[in-house]
Order: C-alpha cells, then sequence, then structure tokens
C-alpha cells in the first residue's frame, strides 16, 4: 500500500543485495518495492516486511505495471551484470524518462556504458569500500569520527535546505548567516539556483548573497535541522 | 647389572647436565644443521670449495702423476672429511640422553636395567644416520682412490656427490623429485621393459649376422637406450631387416618416453617454483616492518591496493586464488598464494610483531570472520578492518575483533538513500569528506603550550583562516570538566571509542591540550593555521 505523496522506490537486481540495500532505504523511511522473477526470493523479501511484485524485467509490458505508478519516481538497479543493468536501465528510461535511477557499476569501465544507457547515479561499492578502508588506514581519527556522527544511525544528519521566495534570509549576506551561529547546525556550502552541479565551500561563499532557489548544504541534528528549515528557510521547503 | 653399568650411567648423567656440553653441540649443529644460523651458508662454502679443489687436484692426478704436495692436500682433505663425518654422527642424536630415558623407564617400571640391550638400541639409532643416503655419499667420499684400481676411481664421483648436502638448491632439486617418485617410478618400469624387450629382440636378430655391430647382451642393450633417448650415436647401428623394424617401434616409444618425462619434470618444477615464489616473499617480510596485510585481492583489495601504492605504504597481498596472485605479481606488487585462514599463515606472514594491519577483505564472510578471530588471537595490537558482505557479519566481525568493519552492500544502501532523498547535499559532503574538492576534513591537535590552549573556541581566528569547525575530539579523561562547560542549546556530545565528539562546541567551550579541532578547509588553510598554532605558542 503505497501512502499518497510517499515517493516509492523500485529495486531489481540480485536478491542478496537487493534485501541489503532496501533495509537501508527502508531504514531511512522510504517506501520500497522489491521486484524479482523468482517466487522465493519475493516470499522472503516479503518475511523481511517489504512490498513485493513478480515480474520479468525484460518484458516490457510487465515493466510497465511497476512503472506506470505516479509513485514510483526511482528504479534502483542492482544486477551483478552491466549486461542486465544496462538493459533494465535503458527500458526504465524508454519507458519514463521522468525517472531517476540508480545503479551499481562492477568496475570502473562499466560506469561509462551505465551512464550512456540513462543512469542518473552510479555507485560502484568495491571503489566506495576501498575508499572507506583508505580512510581508516590513513586517516583513522577522522574516518571514526565520521562513522559515529555522520554515517551512523546517531543524531547527525545532512540536509539540504532550498531557499524559498518567502525566506526570512533572502538577500542576507551568506557570510552573515554563518556567522551568526544561532543555529546548531554546520553549514557546509550552497549550491547557487542555476549552477546545479557547482557545489561552493561556504569559506568561499561569504559575500554571496541569497537568492531563492539557492541550496544550502547543512550537517547537524535532526531536529536542529527540523528546526532550521522552518524558521530560516520558510515555508517553501 | 653389571659393574660398568652405574659409571656408564652416571657418565651420562654428568653430559645431560652439563652446559658445556650443550653449547658445544649447539654450536656444531648451528654450524653444520641449522639452516637459519648464519655461519652455516659460510661452513657449506668452505666445503664445497674443498670438495671441488679435491675433485680438481684428482682430475689433474690423471694425466700428471703429482708429487708430495697433492698427496698430503689430499689428506688433509680426507682427514677433514673424517673430522666432519664423525661429528655429523654425533650430532645425528643425542645417544645420552636416550639411554638414561631407558635407564628411567627400567628404574620406572621397577625392572632390573640391562646396558647391552640399551647400547644395541642406541647403535641401531647411529646406524640410521649411517645407512641414510647422504652418509653414505660422505663415507664413499672418504675411502681413498687407489689409483691402480681403475673401477674405484668412480668413488671419486661421490665426493662431487657431497657437494649435494651443501647446497640447499641443489637439496631442493632432489626434494622434487623426490616428490614425483611414483611417477617416475611407473616411467621407470615401462622404459626398463621395453628396453628389455627391444635389446632381446636386437641380440636375436643381429649378433649372428656378419657385419653386425651388436657383440654381446649389453651392446643390444647399449643400442636401446642410445635409442630410445632418441640421442643415436651411430656407434652401434641394425644392419638386418628385423632389427631395423625393432628399432622404428623404439624410436616411437623413445618419443613417448621423452614426453611423459619433460611433463611430469615441468611438473614438478612449475609447483616447486611456486612455492619458491612464495618462500621468497615470505622471507622478504622478515625484514620488513609496520606493513599492512591485504587479505583477498577481488575489487575492494584492488581498490584499496591502488592507495597503498599510491602513497608508497607497504603491503603484501594474499589471495586464495592463483589468478588473483598472479595478477597482483604481475603488477609488481608483493603476493602469497595461500588460504589465509590458515593459522600458520598469518604466523609467518608476521601477525605478531611485524604488521602493522590487517585488511580481511574477501568475498566471503566466514573467511573474513574466521581470519579476523584467529589474528586477533594472535596480536591483540594490529588494527584489523574486515568486509562483511553481509549485514549480519557487521556485529559478528566486531565481536571477533574487528577494528572497522566496511560493508559494501551497506555503502551502495546508504549511497543510494541519500542520493535519493538529498542529491545535493550527499554529493557535496562526500566530495568534501573524501576530499575530492580540493576541500578537506582535517585534525588540527591542540599542543600543549600552543595559542589554542586554555582558548575558548570562539576566540580562535578561524573564519580568518577560512576555516569551518566540525567539532571538538577530546580524550575520555579529560570529559568531566568539560560537561559543565556545555551550553545545553548548542552542540552535542558523541560518544567514540576511547573519546568524546563534540559537535560544533559553544563559543565558551574551553579547549585543552590534546584536543583535536576537526575543521573543513582547503589544505593549504589548514597548514597555515597549524603554523599560527605553533608560532603564537604561550
Amino acid at each position: 500500500m503505497t501512502v499518497a505523496g510517499v515517493q516509492r522506490i523500485a529495486v531489481f537486481g540480485d536478491h542478496a543485495m537487493v534485501l541489503e540495500v532496501a533495509k537501508h532505504l527502508q531504514y531511512r523511511e522510504h517506501a520500497v518495492l522489491i521486484v524479482d522473477d523468482k517466487l522465493e526470493h519475493l516470499e522472503r523479501a516479503r518475511e523481511h516486511g517489504f512490498d513485493t511484485a513478480q515480474l520479468d524485467f525484460t518484458d516490457d509490458a510487465e515493466l510497465w505495471t511497476v512503472l506506470a505508478d505516479k509513485a514510483t519516481t526511482t528504479v534502483v538497479s542492482l544486477f551483478d551484470s552491466d549486461a542486465e543493468n544496462v538493459f533494465l536501465i535503458i527500458s526504465a528510461r524508454a519507458l519514463k524518462p521522468e525517472l531517476k535511477i540508480v545503479t551499481i557499476a562492477e568496475s570502473t569501465d562499466s560506469v561509462a556504458k551505465l551512464l550512456a544507457a540513462g543512469a542518473n547515479k552510479i555507485i560502484n561499492p568495491h571503489e566506495i569500500g576501498g575508499r572507506k578502508l583508505w580512510g581508516y588506514l590513513e586517516r583513522p581519527v577522522i574516518a571514526e569520527i565520521l562513522d559515529h556522527t555522520l554515517f551512523s544511525s546517531a543524531d547527525l544528519n545532512m540536509a539540504e535546505m532550498e531557499v524559498a521566495q518567502s525566506s526570512p534570509v533572502r538577500g542576507r549576506r551568506f557570510g552573515e548567516l554563518l556567522e551568526s551561529g544561532t543555529h546548531n547546525a554546520v553549514l557546509l556550502g550552497l549550491v547557487r539556483a542555476g549552477n546545479a552541479e557547482d557545489f561552493v565551500f561556504s569559506m568561499r561563499a561569504l559575500n554571496h548573497v541569497l537568492h531563492a532557489g539557492d541550496m544550502l548544504v547543512v550537517i547537524g541534528p535532526k531536529d536542529d535541522l527540523a528546526r532550521m528549515r522552518r524558521e530560516l528557510i520558510g515555508p517553501g521547503s | 647389572m653389571r659393574p660398568l653399568t652405574p659409571r656408564i650411567v652416571r657418565l651420562c648423567e654428568s653430559i645431560e647436565e652439563s652446559p658445556r656440553y650443550r653449547r658445544c653441540k649447539r654450536f656444531f649443529h648451528d654450524l653444520m644443521e641449522n639452516d637459519n644460523a648464519p655461519f652455516k651458508r659460510y661452513y657449506d662454502l668452505v666445503l664445497i670449495t674443498l670438495v671441488l679443489a679435491s675433485i680438481g687436484v684428482l682430475i689433474y692426478d690423471v694425466k700428471h702423476p703429482a708429487g708430495p704436495l697433492a698427496r698430503g692436500f689430499e689428506l688433509t682433505v680426507v682427514s677433514i672429511f673424517i673430522v666432519e663425518y664423525l661429528l655429523r654422527l654425533w650430532l645425528y642424536n643425542d645417544a645420552h640422553r636416550d639411554l638414561l630415558k631407558e635407564f628411567e623407564t627400567a628404574e620406572l617400571m621397577n625392572e632390573p636395567f640391562r646396558l647391552s640391550p640399551a647400547l644395541w638400541r642406541i647403535a641401531r639409532r647411529k646406524w640410521e644416520y649411517v645407512s641414510s643416503p647422504l652418509a653414505i655419499v660422505d663415507l664413499l667420499a672418504i675411502l681413498p682412490s687407489y689409483r691402480p684400481l681403475r673401477l674405484l676411481r668412480i668413488f671419486l664421483l661421490f665426493r662431487l656427490f657431497k657437494v649435494f648436502r651443501y647446497s640447499q638448491s641443489l637439496q631442493e632439486f632432489g626434494r622434487v623429485l623426490a616428490e614425483k617418485r611414483f611417477e617416475l617410478g611407473m616411467l621407470a618400469m615401462f622404459v626398463g621393459l621395453v628396453v628389455f624387450a627391444a635389446s632381446t629382440a636386437m641380440f636375436m636378430f643381429e649378433a649372428g649376422e656378419s657385419g653386425s655391430h651388436v657383440g654381446s647382451f649389453f651392446d643390444a642393450v647399449y643400442w636401446a637406450f642410445v635409442t630410445i633417448a632418441t640421442v643415436g650415436y651411430g656407434d652401434v647401428v641394425p644392419v638386418t631387416m628385423e632389427g631395423r623394424v625393432v628399432a622404428i617401434m623404439l624410436i616411437v616409444s623413445g618419443i613417448a618416453v621423452i614426453s611423459f618425462s619433460t611433463s611430469i619434470i615441468v611438473t614438478a618444477f612449475t609447483e616447486k617454483f611456486r612455492k619458491v615464489a612464495d618462500d621468497r616473499v615470505y622471507a622478504t617480510l622478515r625484514s620488513r616492518r609496520a606493513y599492512t596485510i591485504v587479505c583477498g585481492y577481488g575489487r575492494m583489495g584492488e581498490a584499496v591496493v591502488e592507495r597503498l601504492a599510491g602513497a608508497r605504504d607497504p603491503f603484501v597481498i594474499v589471495d586464495r586464488s592463483e589468478a588473483a596472485v598472479e595478477k597482483a605479481r604481475q603488477q609488481g606488487h608483493l603476493a602469497i598464494l595461500s588460504n589465509a585462514a590458515e593459522h600458520e599463515l598469518l604466523e609467518r606472514i608476521g601477525i605478531r610483531d611485524r604488521a602493522a594491519t590487517l585488511l580481511c577483505v574477501t568475498g566471503d564472510d566466514i573467511t573474513n570472520i574466521f581470519m579476523t578471530l584467529s589474528a586477533r588471537h594472535l596480536s591483540k595490537s594490529v588494527r584489523i578492518l574486515a568486509r562483511a558482505n553481509k549485514k549480519e557479519s557487521v556485529l559478528k566481525l566486531v565481536r571477533a575483533g574487528a577494528n572497522h568493519v566496511v560493508s559494501p552492500y551497506e555503502m551502495v544502501g546508504m549511497n543510494a538513500a541519500e542520493y535519493i532523498g538529498q542529491p545535493v547535499a550527499f554529493d557535496a559532503i562526500y566530495g568534501l569528506v573524501t576530499g575530492t574538492r580540493g576541500v578537506v576534513l582535517e585534525g588540527v591537535v591542540v599542543l600543549a603550550g600552543s595559542a589554542a590552549e586554555h582558548r575558548r573556541v570562539g576566540d580562535l581566528p578561524l573564519l580568518e583562516y577560512r576555516l569551518l569547525l566540525f567539532g571538538v575530539l577530546r580524550d575520555v579523561e579529560q570529559q568531566a570538566e568539560q560537561t559543565a562547560m556545555l551550553n545545553p542549546l548548542h552542540g552535542g556530545a558523541f560518544r567514540l571509542p576511547a573519546s568524546r565528539f563534540y559537535f560544533r562546541p559553544a563559543a565558551a567551550f574551553h579547549l585543552h591540550a590534546r584536543d583535536i579541532l576537526v575543521v573543513f578547509g582547503y589544505e593549504a588553510s589548514v597548514h597555515k593555521f597549524r603554523k599560527f598554532l605553533e608560532t603564537r605558542g604561550a
């Protein structure tokens, strides 16, 4: 059962990975739909409390039954082989162009192929895992801090907050906001309206005047972030 | 008991207790038998030279009967060999200990101790040595070469075989062949049968003929061997048609024999070389310190190794699959082929005292957990980072003793979830945390006596230095004083294993020595700030 307004994520792929990832998605309070053609996989998924759908992803008609639902905004493709991922991505992209597609890559060579197929975000788990291990090796203190704060179930979250038309901070200098320090959050930086790819570190954005559509990137405890969102940004977000 | 017995027993006891005896024996053992001792190599070298020199002299002597100098040299060399033989006989076992053991057993059983059977048993033990192949070679090398008897000159060759004992590589060679003795034995039997049949046939067809080269049965055997080995000197050749037919059949089987023996030897040596390559890696590692052991050269292992290699940190790779080890070696890395879950491997590879970090990053959780446990058992201080392929394994790995656990599925889940929820923030923060945008997350230590000690956080010129404060990390012991200072509206403390992390502390937060300021900023800014703290020290 999907709740109105909640975005649903459809997860395809190799069963073990699908379950693990689905658990994380659900933990972060997303609605998850697990898709597979094998009954026993779906049963296991249901035991874990997930919604399931049985279909063969290679068949466009069947795929459409899942994608047609407006609530399904994202597809996560977790097949072990690039070929299957590419197939699903191309099919899904063709059926619903506005879909957000996340997939995993086996290696750096795969990344180009998956991008060409139309994926929005490509995750290379081994590369990321390797990088994390490297972090532990080279900068253990920092890695541990991050583990216990940002990357864990502890309080610190990251958030992006869009400056709305009605926001009280419109027209103020970013540096002013930073210095005022009335909020228990670290203002990491911002993405200016219209420059979606360009993240500007806060130390370089001190003189920037805030416009509507600018996106602030912050880190802080969940409740403080919620409060900040309400107070500073205004009812827009 | 005979009157001799108590005296002998007492003699053995005094030997057993004498430290000088033990030191003496150990010295000779280290010199002659202990591969790990430094002197053995020199001893081996000296003896090889002696052996080769004596053979050289003897060879020269064949054509140019030498004078007293050569004879004197030969005498010296033979005396040295005799002394060596006796020393090895002594080193072979501790005879006095065996005797004492027999005596004590007899006492225990309340039986009369019988000297002669005990001595007999000891003699049998020594006979084990005397009848071992290398000892026989030694003995034959000592036999004086009676020049008039040409046949006995063959015993000179045994002196050459003596070199076998001193050269480890030759011994390895011997061992390799010994490992394949079943196959080689089969081959020998096959060859023997074929040669016998062919020689007999050849002899029967050729012996009587005129113009034949085959006079005796030995000639036929000689010819058969020369043919089957595809050597074909041409001194003995078949002259009859039947003989030639036999020759043809022998040549064909010769090809089979050659291929068979080649393949046996090649396999034996390939396996050996693999082991030798591994042994060389172990030897290299023995002299290294503080390196990282990477168990599992899969995709994650490769990702870490790439970074380790880039930073020139020493490491060694261990993997169960030949392909992975081959790949690693081709890339120029130290690699060992082994099932890393073996206890022996972890010890050999230096987990106790030489390695600083162990990475258990195979694709199988059972292996990772077992390896973590074994390693932690062997060393309390080594840092263990492990990979968990399933979520449930994370806790198991921590319990097994891992310091940190990385889970690829978790990374995918987290990345996917954050990307879906807030892509901009995630991208930005991830870039900062991994330092891929030039901005880094670094720790600046507040040293005793520096400008920051005892100052309030709010007083530090962080903004001036373009640094964004994330938080302050403090050792646990110093916490107590600080909690009183915490403004409930700000910050918040996070518990880490041995410390507390204060997120975004209030301006009034007092800094102590050894606190770490965790800041976001450009590398250069962090560097400048560190310099500032040092120079403005109180």
